[in-house]
């Protein structure tokens, strides 16, 4: 194996290779799939031809990154010029020109991203050719996945970009499919109003990432990643020998750090997610769980080198991480409706995430993504399925036992995995990719990580709980099922309740499901290819940009980490190597989390919603059980903190327009009718009053012209 | 320009004629209509006494006793146009305003103008407003006999007409009094410019004058017509031949001399001369005036005569013209208008013409369109019977 | 004639602005006449008035400076007074039929 290094400082001096222009196809065949899709939208297309349109197409993007992954093996970094699509210049000098291509900056992070995105995507869109079928004769059908499309276009764009801009365009293009897929039923308010709140709460956190840019393009003259991390290895080089950073360089990751957390849902933005799953099912699975949200992972990912560069970002990460992970658990232990639960352990795996970048193992982080990805699209697509079975039922009260009616073993299964991985028990995806970031929290050095280890510690905890309530409340105990609101047509059943027969799954939601399951095992099998690197998503990691400055960081990141475990080893004994020691810890962190669940929820239950121990231990520990039910009125805090205030702020402002900036503006109408009004009188109609004007007018030039001259 | 009038009695004489038209305005009740005429009479005679009394102090005597009496007359006829509470006493007033005023105009030497006055205004003009008030004034019957009606016995606003009428005047005349510099006139035209552009009329006194005559080249005299013109067809061929060849061309001062010409030249505004240059030159024969010819010129008695030139053989010969010669007022104006304003001319015909078919057009329809709504009212009328008929 | 001759250029006592001012005063007469009086009739003849008072002045001008043009111009005024009197006056007797009056404010509804 060749040194990376040099690799990636080969690759990054080097000319856009044109040899490898067709790799354009994998964010070019998506936007033809949306493409199409708006065309037979508009020719009243109301076959399933969209939906099969969109697969195939996406399949073949899936495969041509696939076939691009494995020529080129993942390592260093290639630049493919597609055409310039901004140039603008006002001077010769450095920094006056600002150009950005519509060009694909190729390594291996982009390489996990893209595989990932494609795959799930291709998948997610077979799950909602029939997940989507009741929309076929309104048109919504070919709609949905037009936007479907789109979306996998920008995130391309988002993740493959070389420069900021087009990140930027693909950052902001996957917040307007976010935007239209939320509010896909348009005429629920509750969606629409879903759908306004994802798009504000994104803004907030957009403008952080557009000041990064653009002070990022004041500082290094450039937005091509190339250029801006030549600059950067300058910088660290200065560093290392004992100078600081400029301030722009610390303040730059801060703002992309807003945009991140805005995009990913992390606190204090995270509280548009939940309200997201208003979206369709595929949507929440694809979108909202497994690509966008973890844009702001990636761009974290990206920049890495630059947040190493920046303390303060880099503790802000982790804690803000960490503190999401567990406040979203809390929220997530509580809920009733069972996509709300996954919303909320979709932050609080996000928060994991940031915690693994803040504790500098883009590994773990990263592995978390892929993981993440695999089990919570299986976990979503399996709610999903419930949600599609029963007529829009999410509530775990309302729903019990359903492992145990036909048509339904898939599901349940598929729920189990998935519930398994995002608990972390031993042996699965989840359980790799999590030790793998508290682990490092622990053996960091840095602003109170240790204790940051520990509240990653009892989230997983917390995690293993929830989920399994839901697991256990909805596929176990006594068969019951009352159908939600919405019905079904074609169905002619009447009310819920009695007479009401759910439709299990047809043979594409269970293909996928399966092939997500399978996913999502086969997803902790990466850990054991690359040893080296923790893993094969590791080994992508290192050999992009956010592991060569992870590795060549001193003071800072996984080499200090190393070297902290080596002294560790030489205490001896159990806890020498924090990973091993974490693999034992999650473990028994994770059963205890299970069995809970499993005593609370199981023993005793005699109906979908009566589970003694449960009800019982919600009376007790009220208002805490209450509070997290409702969220933490966080919601309601933001209510009175930001939008009344803001409300108000608008009624004074309205008020002064009506009362000043009217009034002025009607003053300048009223002036000449009243001018006008005033001079009326004159105009009567009487031709001597006329004459009259025109004697003092003849007059009057007679006076001007005798004093002339 | 020093003021030709003290400005205090010009305003001081506005002010008062102010005042007594704004009395004299026809109004309700209380009406002092003749001590407001008396009052602006006495104000306008004031204005003109001064005006008078500057022509006396320039020592030139008091020569315009017609203008005068002309300007007294046409003012104050016109203070009782404007003020006569009966519009057919008011159009007879303006007839007296028009006869004034063109008394002014014979003062001013436009004689044509001054008939043309009489004739069009108070014969026309006035006559079709007489017509026109007694069309459009009510009937009077045994008890309105003396009804004035609402709009001719109250006038409307007068303080404020007379104020605005009143400033005008002001203006106007302070700007005549006080003089407004800078407006230089167009150049001044002499009797002589006109009579240039009458060739008849210089030709028929030169020839009058035997000049012609005198002058004609007897020298150049066919052998056919030599001797004594015993028989009148003798004369008659001589006088044929003689005017053939003794063009008398007139052009105004410069212009291109051909064969003869008559310049006249203005020596003095009062008197005219024309200068007669004839060429005696032959137009078949280059070899010039002969001796004898000369001597012939010379001889012809009475004139203030000259010759000079003799090589190409012009002739010039000065000629007095007399004052009766001088334009009369309508060849002057008959010229100014066809001769300087062609366009001018045919427009007032066509506004004359358009102004005739209007009054046609107005005459006719008034009358179609009620006999058409009569038509109409009775057609509906029948119909209304039939449709409720049946 | 020859008398009025010889003054040719010079007024003898009566100077041009003798004619001036009367021919203001004319004017103004007719102005004033024009916006007191209510009859339509008399305030036509109102206009005739202030005619005459350009007309004079028009002549007095075209003596001063011996020029006829001044004495055309009050040919085509007498030609456009002509004309407007034959229409005004037709239109006049159109209006009295219309409404029986000759009261000009009985027209005031034509207030655009």
């Amino acid at each position: 194996m060749s040194d990376p290094t040099t690799m990636l400082l080969a690759a990054s001096a080097g000319a856009p290779d044109s040899s490898v222009a067709w790799l354009l196809q994998v964010p070019l065949l998506p936007l033809l799939a949306c493409l199409l899709c708006g065309l037979f939208r508009a020719w009243g297309v109301t076959s399933k031809l969209p939906g099969y349109t969109t697969v195939l197409l996406l399949a073949v993007a899936f495969v041509v990154t696939l076939s691009g992954y494995l020529s080129f093996g993942g390592h260093g970094a290639q630049v493919v010029h597609g055409f310039d699509w901004l140039r603008v210049s006002w001077g010769d000098g450095p920094g006056e020109t600002l150009s950005a291509g519509f060009s694909l900056y190729i390594d291996s992070l982009t390489w996990l991203w893209m595989l990932f995105v494609t795959g799930l995507a291709t998948l997610i869109a077979l799950y909602s050719t029939e997940y989507m079928a009741e929309d076929q004769k309104t048109g919504g059908y070919a709609r949905y996945f037009s936007f479907f499309s789109l979306f996998v276009f920008m995130m391309s764009c988002l993740v493959m970009s070389d420069n900021l801009l087009l990140l930027y365009l693909g950052w902001e293009g996957v917040g307007l499919c976010s935007y239209l897929l939320i509010g896909y039923h348009y005429t629920k308010p509750s969606a629409v109003a879903a759908a306004k709140k994802a798009f504000i709460v994104n803004r907030v956190g957009d403008l952080g990432l557009a000041l990064g840019l653009m002070l990022t393009f004041v500082h290094f003259g450039t937005l091509e990643y190339r250029e801006i991390f030549a600059r950067l290895a300058e910088i660290q080089a200065v560093v290392e020998a004992g100078g600081s950073a400029p301030w722009q360089v610390e303040l730059i990751p801060l703002l992309l750090m807003v945009g991140a957390f805005g995009k990913s849902a992390q606190l204090p933005l995270y509280v548009w997610l939940p309200d997201a799953m208003e979206g369709p099912t595929p949507v929440s699975a694809l979108i909202h769980a497994a690509t966008m949200v973890t844009a702001g992972v990636y761009l974290v990912a990206r920049f890495l080198p630059m947040f190493a560069l920046s303390p303060a970002a880099l503790g802000t990460v982790a804690w803000v991480g960490a503190g999401t992970a567990l406040l979203a658990a809390t929220i997530g232990m509580a809920q009733y409706d069972i996509k709300r639960v996954m919303a909320y352990s979709t932050v609080s795996q996000l928060g994991y995430m940031f915690l693994g970048l803040g504790v500098l193992t883009a590994t773990g982080a990263a592995y978390h993504v892929f993981t993440h990805a695999f089990f919570k699209a299986t976990l979503f697509l399996a709610c999903g399925a419930v949600m599609h079975g029963f007529a829009g039922q999410l509530d775990l009260r309302r729903l019990s036992g359903l492992a145990k009616v036909p048509g339904w073993r898939v599901t349940a299964v598929a729920m189990l995995v998935g519930c398994l991985c995002l608990a972390g028990f031993v042996g699965t995806s989840g359980f790799f990719s999590k030790d793998m970031i508290l682990a490092e929290a622990f053996v960091t050095p840095g602003p109170g990580y240790r204790l940051l280890g520990w509240i990653g510690l009892a989230t997983a905890g917390l995690t293993a709980y929830y989920a399994f309530r839901v697991y256990f409340r909805v596929f176990h105990g006594p068969v019951e099922f009352h159908a939600g609101e919405e019905h079904h047509g074609d169905d002619g059943h009447d009310d819920h309740g009695h007479g009401f027969h759910p439709h299990a799954p047809g043979w594409a939601i269970n293909l996928v499901l399966i092939a997500l399951v399978i996913g999502s095992l086969a997803a902790a099998a990466p850990y054991f290819i690359d040893k080296e690197h923790h893993g094969w998503v590791g080994g992508l990691v290192h050999s992009s940009t956010a592991g060569e400055i992870v590795r060549a960081s001193a003071g800072h990141g996984e080499a200090a980490a190393h070297a902290g475990e080596a002294a560790a080893a030489e205490h001896g004994g159990f806890f020498g190597d924090p990973h091993r020691w974490m693999f034992l810890a999650s473990s028994v962190v994770g059963a205890i989390g299970i069995l809970l669940a499993w005593v609370i929820h199981m023993t005793g239950r005699v109906s979908a919603d009566r589970a003694p121990i449960a009800d019982a231990l919600k009376a007790r520990l009220r208002p805490w059980s209450t509070l997290a039910e409702k969220k933490w009125l966080v919601d309601e805090l933001y209510d009175a903190l930001i939008r009344r205030p803001l409300r108000l702020l608008a009624h004074i402002l309205a008020l002064i327009d009506q009362a000043l900036v009217d009034g002025l503006v009607d003053g300048v109408g009223f002036a000449p009718r009243l001018f006008g009004k005033s001079l009326r009188p004159s105009q009567n109609g009487l031709l001597q009053n006329y004459a009259v004007g025109m004697g003092g007018g003849l007059v009057f030039i007679l006076l001007v012209v005798w004093a002339l001259s | 320009m020093s003021p030709i009038l003290s400005p205090i009695i010009l305003y001081a004489g506005l002010a008062l004629g102010a005042l007594g038209v704004a009395l004299a305005m026809p109004r309700r009740g209380l009406n002092p209509q003749m001590i407001g005429a008396l009052v602006a009479g006495i104000a306008v005679g004031a204005v003109l006494i001064a005006l008078a009394v500057v022509g006396l102090r320039a020592g030139e005597g008091l020569p315009g006793a017609f203008f005068y009496v002309f300007a007294l007359i046409g003012l104050g006829s016109a203070l009782r146009v404007i003020t006569h509470q009966r519009p057919v006493y008011a159009a007879l007033y303006f007839v007296l305003t028009i006869i004034a005023s063109a008394g002014l105009f014979l003062l001013l030497a436009a004689e044509f103008m001054t008939f043309a006055l009489v004739i069009i205004y108070a014969g026309a003009i006035l006559i079709t407003y007489l017509f026109v008030i007694m069309l459009a004034t009510e009937a009077p019957t045994e008890e309105t006999l003396e009804a004035l009606s609402e709009y001719d016995a109250v006038s409307r606003e007068p303080i404020a007409a007379t104020v605005v009428g009143f400033a005008l005047l002001g203006a106007l005349s302070g700007m005549l009094a006080f003089g407004v510099p800078g407006l230089p006139g167009p150049e001044g035209a002499s009797p002589a410019q006109g009579l240039a552009r009458l060739p008849g009329k210089v030709r028929a006194f030169v020839e009058g004058l035997g000049v012609a005559d005198e002058v004609a080249p007897a020298a150049f005299l066919p052998d056919r017509l030599a001797g004594p013109l015993t028989s009148p067809e003798r004369v008659e061929e001589y006088n044929t031949w003689r005017r053939s060849h003794s063009q008398i061309i007139l052009t105004s001062a410069g212009g291109e001399g051909t064969v003869g010409l008559v310049q006249l030249v203005p020596l003095d505004p009062g008197s005219f001369k024309a200068r007669y240059e004839a060429s005696l030159t032959d137009p078949d024969d280059e070899a010039g005036l002969p001796s004898a010819l000369m001597d012939r010129i010379a001889e012809i008695p009475g004139l203030p005569a000259y010759f000079e030139d003799s090589v190409t053989g012009l002739a010039t010969l000065t000629v007095a013209l007399p004052e009766a010669l001088a334009p009369t007022n309508i060849e002057t104006v008959g010229l100014a208008l066809v001769g300087e304003h062609p366009l001018s001319l045919e427009l007032a015909g066509v506004i004359l013409l358009l102004a005739m078919v209007g009054a046609v057009v107005l005459a006719r329809k008034q009358t179609e369109v009620e006999e058409e709504r009569k038509a109409l009212a009775a057609h509906r009328l029948g119909l209304g019977v039939e449709g409720g008929a049946s | 004639m020859t008398a009025l001759l010889a003054q040719a250029s010079a007024f003898g006592s009566v100077t041009l602005y003798h004619y001036l001012f009367v021919s203001a005063a004319l004017f103004a007469l007719g102005v004033i006449g024009f916006l007191s009086r209510r009859n339509l009739i008399i305030m036509f003849l109102c206009t005739e008035l202030m005619f005459q008072g350009a007309g004079l002045a028009l002549i007095a001008f075209g003596r001063h400076w011996m020029n006829p043009t001044g004495q055309v111009f009050v040919i085509f005024v007498l030609t456009i007074a002509a004309a407007e009197a034959a229409l005004a006056l037709g239109l006049v007797v159109y209006l009295y039929r219309r409404k029986s009056t000759l009261d000009a404010q009985a027209w005031a509804e034509l207030a655009g």
